[in-house]
Protein backbone atom coordinates (compact mmCIF):
# COMPACT_ATOMS: atom_id res chain seq x y z
CA UNK A 1 0.00 0.00 0.00
CA UNK A 2 1.45 3.47 -0.55
CA UNK A 3 1.93 5.89 1.51
CA UNK A 4 1.07 9.77 2.21
CA UNK A 5 1.65 12.75 3.86
CA UNK A 6 -0.85 15.18 4.04
CA UNK A 7 -0.07 18.71 5.00
CA UNK A 8 -2.88 20.84 6.47
CA UNK A 9 -2.61 24.59 6.88
CA UNK A 10 -4.81 24.86 10.52
CA UNK A 11 -7.37 27.79 10.85
CA UNK A 12 -6.62 30.15 12.89
CA UNK A 13 -9.53 29.82 14.76
CA UNK A 14 -10.62 26.28 15.58
CA UNK A 15 -12.45 24.55 18.19
CA UNK A 16 -11.86 21.52 20.14
CA UNK A 17 -15.29 19.91 19.00
CA UNK A 18 -14.80 20.57 15.19
CA UNK A 19 -11.37 18.99 15.85
CA UNK A 20 -13.11 16.03 17.70
CA UNK A 21 -16.18 15.83 15.30
CA UNK A 22 -14.11 15.51 12.52
CA UNK A 23 -11.85 13.14 13.62
CA UNK A 24 -14.49 10.67 14.79
CA UNK A 25 -16.33 11.19 11.06
CA UNK A 26 -12.81 10.65 9.43
CA UNK A 27 -12.35 6.98 10.62
CA UNK A 28 -16.01 6.50 9.16
CA UNK A 29 -15.71 8.49 6.02
CA UNK A 30 -12.22 6.22 5.24
CA UNK A 31 -12.49 3.16 3.32
CA UNK A 32 -11.05 0.06 4.73
CA UNK A 33 -8.48 0.71 2.71
CA UNK A 34 -7.10 3.84 3.96
CA UNK A 35 -5.45 4.14 7.15
CA UNK A 36 -4.90 7.26 9.10
CA UNK A 37 -1.28 6.26 10.73
CA UNK A 38 0.10 9.50 12.76
CA UNK A 39 -0.20 13.05 12.78
CA UNK A 40 2.46 15.93 14.39
CA UNK A 41 1.48 19.22 15.01
CA UNK A 42 4.28 22.06 13.96
CA UNK A 43 3.41 25.28 16.33
CA UNK A 44 5.43 27.42 14.62
CA UNK A 45 4.07 27.38 11.65
CA UNK A 46 0.18 25.91 12.74
CA UNK A 47 0.54 23.13 10.50
CA UNK A 48 -0.23 19.53 10.82
CA UNK A 49 1.73 16.86 9.52
CA UNK A 50 -0.48 13.71 8.65
CA UNK A 51 0.67 10.32 7.90
CA UNK A 52 -1.49 8.12 5.79
CA UNK A 53 -1.64 4.52 4.30
CA UNK A 54 -4.35 4.25 1.11
CA UNK A 55 -4.04 2.67 -2.35
CA UNK A 56 -4.68 6.52 -4.22
CA UNK A 57 -4.11 9.82 -2.88
CA UNK A 58 -7.69 10.75 -4.38
CA UNK A 59 -9.04 8.28 -1.45
CA UNK A 60 -7.71 10.35 1.02
CA UNK A 61 -9.04 13.56 -0.50
CA UNK A 62 -12.05 12.06 -0.72
CA UNK A 63 -12.03 10.54 3.19
CA UNK A 64 -10.76 14.53 4.08
CA UNK A 65 -13.75 15.74 2.73
CA UNK A 66 -16.34 14.12 3.81
CA UNK A 67 -15.14 14.55 7.56
CA UNK A 68 -15.16 18.29 7.38
CA UNK A 69 -11.93 18.96 8.48
CA UNK A 70 -10.98 20.48 5.74
CA UNK A 71 -13.03 23.17 6.77
CA UNK A 72 -10.97 24.12 9.60
CA UNK A 73 -7.48 22.17 8.23
CA UNK A 74 -7.85 22.68 3.98
CA UNK A 75 -4.94 20.66 2.70
CA UNK A 76 -1.62 22.53 1.64
CA UNK A 77 0.44 19.32 0.53
CA UNK A 78 -0.42 15.92 -0.77
CA UNK A 79 2.20 13.77 -1.60
CA UNK A 80 2.96 10.12 -1.95
CA UNK A 81 5.94 9.33 -0.31
CA UNK A 82 8.84 6.62 0.29
CA UNK A 83 9.28 6.18 4.11
CA UNK A 84 12.83 5.85 4.77
CA UNK A 85 13.49 4.98 8.64
CA UNK A 86 17.23 3.80 10.62
CA UNK A 87 15.68 0.10 10.23
CA UNK A 88 16.11 0.48 6.24
CA UNK A 89 19.57 1.06 6.80
CA UNK A 90 22.09 -1.49 7.03
CA UNK A 91 23.47 -1.70 10.12
CA UNK A 92 27.07 -0.80 10.52
CA UNK A 93 27.68 -2.91 13.62
CA UNK A 94 27.16 -6.08 11.75
CA UNK A 95 29.96 -5.54 9.20
CA UNK B 1 7.32 23.28 53.77
CA UNK B 2 3.58 21.52 54.22
CA UNK B 3 2.43 20.04 50.68
CA UNK B 4 -0.15 22.28 48.81
CA UNK B 5 -3.65 20.15 47.96
CA UNK B 6 -4.10 19.94 44.26
CA UNK B 7 -7.11 22.55 43.52
CA UNK B 8 -7.01 24.32 47.03
CA UNK B 9 -6.68 28.30 47.09
CA UNK B 10 -3.38 27.53 48.33
CA UNK B 11 -2.38 25.77 45.14
CA UNK B 12 -3.46 28.09 42.47
CA UNK B 13 -1.95 30.75 44.03
CA UNK B 14 1.45 28.65 44.37
CA UNK B 15 1.51 28.34 40.70
CA UNK B 16 0.71 31.91 40.28
CA UNK B 17 3.91 33.19 42.39
CA UNK B 18 5.64 29.83 40.29
CA UNK B 19 4.94 31.39 37.30
CA UNK B 20 5.95 35.18 38.14
CA UNK B 21 9.41 34.28 39.01
CA UNK B 22 9.50 32.09 36.23
CA UNK B 23 12.08 33.93 32.98
CA UNK B 24 11.07 30.47 30.98
CA UNK B 25 7.38 30.90 31.65
CA UNK B 26 7.78 34.52 31.35
CA UNK B 27 9.60 34.06 27.48
CA UNK B 28 7.33 31.41 26.17
CA UNK B 29 4.45 33.17 27.15
CA UNK B 30 5.39 36.72 26.56
CA UNK B 31 2.41 36.84 23.16
CA UNK B 32 0.20 35.14 25.46
CA UNK B 33 -3.62 37.17 25.68
CA UNK B 34 -6.18 34.94 27.60
CA UNK B 35 -7.74 34.19 30.80
CA UNK B 36 -8.83 30.33 31.73
CA UNK B 37 -10.80 28.19 34.20
CA UNK B 38 -9.63 25.16 34.86
CA UNK B 39 -12.00 22.94 35.94
CA UNK B 40 -11.66 19.98 37.90
CA UNK B 41 -14.45 17.29 37.49
CA UNK B 42 -15.38 15.01 40.63
CA UNK B 43 -13.55 11.87 40.69
CA UNK B 44 -12.63 9.57 43.72
CA UNK B 45 -12.84 11.63 46.88
CA UNK B 46 -13.62 14.72 45.11
CA UNK B 47 -17.01 15.06 45.04
CA UNK B 48 -17.71 19.06 44.06
CA UNK B 49 -16.70 20.61 40.92
CA UNK B 50 -13.11 23.12 41.51
CA UNK B 51 -12.79 25.84 39.30
CA UNK B 52 -9.69 27.49 39.26
CA UNK B 53 -9.26 30.81 37.82
CA UNK B 54 -5.87 32.36 36.16
CA UNK B 55 -5.93 35.50 34.13
CA UNK B 56 -2.61 34.63 31.70
CA UNK B 57 -1.42 38.38 30.28
CA UNK B 58 2.30 38.49 28.22
CA UNK B 59 4.32 35.78 30.47
CA UNK B 60 2.71 37.37 33.47
CA UNK B 61 0.32 35.92 35.61
CA UNK B 62 -2.57 38.83 36.67
CA UNK B 63 -4.55 37.06 38.82
CA UNK B 64 -5.35 33.52 40.20
CA UNK B 65 -7.66 31.98 42.50
CA UNK B 66 -9.80 29.20 43.49
CA UNK B 67 -13.67 30.40 42.32
CA UNK B 68 -17.09 29.06 44.11
CA UNK B 69 -19.38 30.70 41.33
CA UNK B 70 -18.09 29.85 38.00
CA UNK B 71 -20.37 32.79 37.11
CA UNK B 72 -18.04 34.87 38.33
CA UNK B 73 -15.82 35.25 35.57
CA UNK B 74 -16.10 34.50 31.49
CA UNK B 75 -12.81 33.49 30.15
CA UNK B 76 -11.46 33.28 27.10
CA UNK B 77 -10.87 29.71 27.62
CA UNK B 78 -12.01 26.85 30.01
CA UNK B 79 -10.24 23.64 29.76
CA UNK B 80 -11.81 20.74 31.78
CA UNK B 81 -11.10 17.17 32.99
CA UNK B 82 -11.80 14.94 35.27
CA UNK B 83 -9.29 14.41 38.40
CA UNK B 84 -7.18 11.62 37.54
CA UNK B 85 -6.78 13.13 34.07
CA UNK B 86 -5.41 17.00 35.72
CA UNK B 87 -3.71 14.88 38.39
CA UNK B 88 -1.77 12.90 35.20
CA UNK B 89 -0.85 16.79 33.51
CA UNK B 90 0.00 18.37 36.87
CA UNK B 91 2.59 14.92 37.27
CA UNK B 92 3.92 15.72 33.58
CA UNK B 93 2.74 12.43 32.69
CA UNK B 94 0.05 13.44 30.12
CA UNK B 95 1.14 16.29 27.94
CA UNK B 96 -1.79 18.81 28.04
CA UNK B 97 -1.57 19.81 24.43
CA UNK B 98 -2.12 15.67 23.61
CA UNK B 99 -5.01 15.72 25.55
CA UNK B 100 -6.38 18.29 24.31
CA UNK B 101 -6.37 17.07 21.10
CA UNK B 102 -7.36 13.80 21.83
CA UNK B 103 -10.22 15.02 23.66
CA UNK B 104 -8.94 13.93 27.66
CA UNK B 105 -9.26 17.51 28.18
CA UNK B 106 -12.35 19.56 27.04
CA UNK B 107 -11.53 22.71 25.90
CA UNK B 108 -13.72 25.59 25.15
CA UNK B 109 -12.49 28.47 23.46
CA UNK B 110 -9.88 29.05 20.15
CA UNK B 111 -7.96 25.86 20.35
CA UNK B 112 -5.38 26.73 17.60
CA UNK B 113 -4.36 29.67 20.01
CA UNK B 114 -3.39 27.24 22.58
CA UNK B 115 -2.00 24.82 20.18
CA UNK B 116 0.39 27.16 19.05
CA UNK B 117 1.31 28.12 22.58
CA UNK B 118 2.41 25.09 23.41
CA UNK B 119 5.92 25.95 24.92
CA UNK B 120 3.96 28.57 26.90
CA UNK B 121 1.97 24.92 28.29
CA UNK B 122 4.83 23.01 29.11
CA UNK B 123 6.25 26.16 31.07
CA UNK B 124 3.18 26.40 32.85
CA UNK B 125 3.41 22.30 33.59
CA UNK B 126 6.99 22.59 34.93
CA UNK B 127 5.95 25.19 37.17
CA UNK B 128 3.17 22.47 38.52
CA UNK B 129 5.73 20.27 39.05
CA UNK B 130 7.88 22.51 41.50
CA UNK B 131 4.72 22.87 43.66
CA UNK B 132 5.14 20.27 45.99
CA UNK B 133 1.90 18.74 45.71
CA UNK B 134 -0.42 16.26 47.40
CA UNK B 135 -3.62 14.53 45.67
CA UNK B 136 -6.80 13.13 46.84
CA UNK B 137 -7.20 10.52 44.11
Amino acid sequence: MARFIVIHQMAENTTQDAVLVARKTLSAASPESAEWRSSWYVPATNELFCEWEAPTLETIRQALFQSGALQFAPIKILHEVVPVGPKDLPDERAT
Amino acid sequence: MAKLRFGSSEWILALHNELNTSQAYEDAAKNWEGDFYFVVEPEGALTQTVYLYMDLWHGKSREAKLVQDPKEKNPAFIMSGKYGKWKQVVLAKLDPIQALMTGQLKLKGNMTMVMKNVKAAQEIIRACTRIDTEFDL
